[in-house]
C-alpha cells in the first residue's frame, strides 16, 4: 500500500510541479508523511505549499491528482480481487464437473476391466507433459484418494481427456465414446453445470 | 538465337502433345463415344468409393472421408494432368518414365478421351488410401499425398506397364507382363500406398487394446457402404469394359468375366467365413465382391469364363484371409482396402498369367507376373512410405486423440455430419 501511495504523489507532483520542486516534495512524503493514509494527504499538501510557496490551485491540483491516481488504483485492484474471485469459484466448478466425469467413466470402466484401466492411464500420464501436476497426484485424484489440484480449467481438461483414451484403450472407443457421453449427461445435471458446462472441459478449444 | 533461347523452344515443344496420336487408337467415333461413357463410369467409382468409405466409418467421421475422397479427386486430377500424364504416357524410351506431354492440352479429341479416362485411373488409384487411413489422418497431409501418388508414385509405375500411348514402351511390359486393366496398376499399386500409410500412421485409438485384443469399431451406416459397392460394381462396367479403348466385340466377353468374377467373389468370401466358422459379417461379404472385381481386372481379357470364376472366387478368400492377416498384425485398414485392392489385386495379376487362355499355367508368364507384382510393391511401398514419413516429419498427418475424441467431422471441418442425429454441440456428444 506505500508503494502505492508512493507512485501516487510522485505522479501528482511531477504533473504539476518542474522537476527540482517534485524531487523535493517527493524527499518531504517519504520522510514524513509515507506511514500515513489518506488523512496524511491534507498534512503533506499544507506544508509543502508552505515549504514551496504555492498557489491554491496548485495544491488542490495536487491533492486531486493523488486521490484520483488512488482511485484507479483501487479500481484495478478491486476488479482483479474480483476476477480472481470469480475465476476461483468457475475453478471450484469446473473440478466438480471434472469429478462428476471422471467418476462416471472410472466406475463403468473398472467395473468392466479392473485394474488394467489404472495400468492404461498410468502410462499415458508418465508420457504427459503438459500437465502441472504429478502423474501421482491425478491419480490419487481418479481413484478418489485425494482432491484434485489442477489450477485451470485447461489441466482438468486434459486429465478427463486422458481418462477418456485409457478407457477407449482398455475398451475400444466405442464404449469410450458411449461412456463419455453418459458421464457428460450425469455431469449436466449437477448445479456446477450452469457455472460450467460438461462441455467446456470436453472441447477445451472452445473455451 | 541464344542457347537459353533454343533450351526454353525445347522445353516447349516437349510440352506440345504430338499429333501422331491420331494415328493410334481411339479414332473411331464409336470408340470414342464408348470410352468417354467408361470415363463417366469409373467417374462415378469415386461415388461408390464415397459411399463405401463413408458408410464404414463412424458417424462423427463420415464428412471427413467423403471430402478426402473428394479432395483426391480434385486435387489427383490436377496433377496427374500436370505431371501425371506425361510421366506415364509421355515418349517412353528409357521404359521406365515419359518424358514429354505435360500439362497436355490435347487438340485431338482421341488425346482427351484417353486422358480423361486414364485421369479416373489414377483418381481411383489415389483413392483407395483414404479408406484405409480414415478416422485417424488430417485431411491436409491427406491431400498432399494423394498429389503424390496421382503426379508421380502411380504415374511412374504405370509408365512399365502401358507407358506407350505415344512411343516406346515400359520394361514391364517389354517383358510381357499383363495387366489388363489395372489389378496391379491401379488397385495393388493403390493398396501398397495406403498400407505404407497406415504403417506410418499407425491404429486408430483404442482399436487394439494394451492387452493385445482387437476392439470392433462397426460401420455407422452399412446400407450406404452396400449401396457404394453397388455403385462400384456399376463402374467396373467402365473399368474393365473401357480398357480396350474401342467398342469392340471383346467388350461382352470382358464384362461377362468381370461380373462372373465379382458374383464368385462375394461367394468365396462367403465359403471361407463359414468354413472359418466365422459370421457372414456384411461389410467381409461385401468386400468379397470387390476382391473378385479387383482379381478379374488384370486378366479379364485373357482369359475364358469358368478361370474368371476360379479367379475371382479365390480373390474373395484372399481378401478374407489378408483381412484376418492384417488384424493379426494389428494393421488398422478401416474399409479392408489392402485386402480387396493388394492382395486380391495381386492374387488376379497372378491368375491373368496362370490362366492365360490358350497358354495356360506357362512358368516363364508366371515368373514376368510375379515380377511385375514383386515390381509395384517395391516401387509404390517404398515411395508412399518415405512420402508419409517426411509428411509425418515435417506437417505432421495423425490427428490428435482430441480430435479422435471429437471426430474429424468437426475438427477438420468444422462440420458434422448428422445434426439431427448428433447433439447441437460439434463431436460425437
Amino acid at each position: 500500500m506505500k508503494q502505492l501511495w508512493r507512485q501516487a504523489v510522485d505522479g501528482a507532483l511531477s504533473e504539476n510541479l518542474p522537476d527540482i520542486q517534485a524531487q523535493l516534495g517527493a524527499r518531504l512524503w517519504r520522510s514524513k508523511y509515507e506511514s500515513g493514509n489518506a488523512s496524511a494527504v491534507a498534512g503533506y499538501i499544507s506544508e509543502l505549499g508552505v515549504k514551496l510557496r504555492l498557489n491554491h490551485q496548485t495544491r488542490h491540483a495536487i491533492r486531486v491528482g493523488i486521490y484520483r491516481s488512488m482511485a484507479r488504483r483501487n479500481d484495478k485492484a478491486g476488479a482483479a480481487a474480483e476476477s480472481s474471485e470469480s475465476g476461483q469459484q468457475n475453478l471450484a466448478a469446473a473440478r466438480r464437473i471434472a469429478d462428476s466425469l471422471v467418476c462416471s467413466i472410472l466406475r463403468d470402466t473398472v467395473s468392466s476391466v479392473g485394474l488394467s484401466f489404472h495400468d492404461a492411464l498410468g502410462k499415458l500420464l508418465d508420457a504427459e507433459r503438459g500437465l502441472a501436476c504429478q502423474p501421482d497426484t491425478i491419480l490419487q485424484w481418479i481413484n478418489g484418494r485425494a482432491r484434485q489440484s489442477a489450477e485451470t480449467e485447461a489441466e482438468l481438461a486434459r486429465a478427463t481427456h486422458l481418462v477418456y483414451v485409457a478407457c477407449c484403450q482398455v475398451l475400444g472407443p466405442v464404449a469410450g465414446d458411449k461412456l463419455l457421453k453418459k458421464a457428460a449427461d450425469r455431469a449436466q445435471a449437477l448445479p456446477e453445470a450452469a457455472q460450467c458446462p460438461p462441455v467446456r472441459l470436453l472441447y477445451p478449444e472452445q473455451r | 538465337m541464344s542457347r537459353y533461347t533454343i533450351r526454353l523452344l525445347c522445353v516447349f515443344l516437349a510440352m506440345t502433345p504430338s499429333v501422331q496420336a491420331a494415328e493410334g487408337p481411339l479414332t473411331e467415333p464409336a470408340d470414342i463415344v464408348w470410352v468417354s461413357l467408361s470415363a463417366a463410369l469409373v467417374f462415378f467409382m469415386q461415388a461408390g468409393f464415397a459411399l463405401l468409405e463413408g458408410g464404414a466409418a463412424r458417424a462423427k467421421n463420415a464428412v471427413n472421408v467423403i471430402m478426402k475422397n473428394y479432395g483426391d479427386l480434385c486435387f489427383g486430377l490436377l496433377a496427374f494432368w500436370l505431371v501425371g500424364f506425361g510421366l506415364m504416357f509421355g515418349s517412353n524410351s528409357s521404359g521406365w518414365f515419359g518424358t514429354d506431354h505435360f500439362a497436355i492440352d490435347a487438340s485431338q479429341g482421341s488425346e482427351a478421351v484417353f486422358f480423361i479416362f486414364q485421369a479416373m485411373f489414377a483418381a481411383t488409384a489415389a483413392t483407395i488410401v483414404s479408406g484405409a487411413v480414415s478416422e485417424r489422418m488430417r485431411f491436409g497431409p491427406y491431400v498432399i499425398g494423394s498429389i503424390g501418388i496421382t503426379a508421380l508414385i502411380y504415374p511412374v509405375f504405370g509408365s512399365w506397364v502401358w507407358g506407350s500411348f505415344y512411343s516406346g514402351s515400359g520394361w514391364l511390359a517389354d517383358l510381357g507382363f499383363i495387366d489388363f486393366a489395372g489389378s496391379t496398376v491401379v488397385h495393388s499399386v493403390g493398396a501398397w500406398c495406403a498400407l505404407a500409410a497406415v504403417l506410418v500412421l499407425g491404429p486408430r485409438l483404442g482399436r487394439y487394446g494394451t492387452d493385445g485384443t482387437t476392439h470392433d469399431i462397426p460401420a455407422h451406416n452399412l446400407p450406404l457402404a452396400a449401396l457404394g459397392v453397388f455403385v462400384l460394381w456399376l463402374g467396373w462396367f467402365g473399368f474393365n469394359g473401357g480398357s480396350t479403348l474401342a467398342a469392340s466385340g471383346a467388350v461382352g466377353s470382358i464384362l461377362m468375366n468381370t461380373n462372373l468374377a465379382g458374383a464368385a467373389g462375394a461367394v468365396g468370401a462367403v465359403l471361407t467365413l463359414t468354413v472359418g466358422r466365422r459370421p457372414l459379417a456384411a461389410m467381409t461379404i461385401l468386400n468379397g465382391a470387390l476382391a473378385g472385381l479387383v482379381a478379374i481386372t488384370a486378366g479379364c481379357a485373357t482369359m475364358t469364363a469358368p478361370y474368371a470364376v476360379l479367379t475371382g472366387l479365390v480373390g474373395g478368400c484372399v481378401m478374407v484371409l489378408s483381412t484376418l492377416a492384417l488384424n493379426r498384425l494389428k494393421i488398422d485398414d478401416v474399409v479392408g482396402a489392402i485386402p480387396v485392392h493388394g492382395f486380391a489385386g495381386a492374387w488376379g495379376t497372378l491368375a491373368a498369367g496362370l490362366f492365360y487362355s490358350g497358354d495356360l499355367f506357362n512358368a516363364d508368364r508366371l515368373i514376368v507376373q510375379l515380377t511385375g507384382i514383386g515390381a509395384a510393391f517395391a516401387w509404390a511401398f517404398s515411395t508412399s512410405l518415405l512420402l508419409f514419413l517426411a509428411l509425418r516429419l515435417t506437417v505432421g498427418i495423425r490427428a490428435d486423440t482430441l480430435h479422435e475424441q471429437h471426430g474429424l467431422d468437426y475438427t477438420e471441418h468444422a462440420d458434422i455430419g448428422y445434426p439431427e442425429f448428433q447433439s447441437s454441440r460439434p463431436g460425437q456428444l
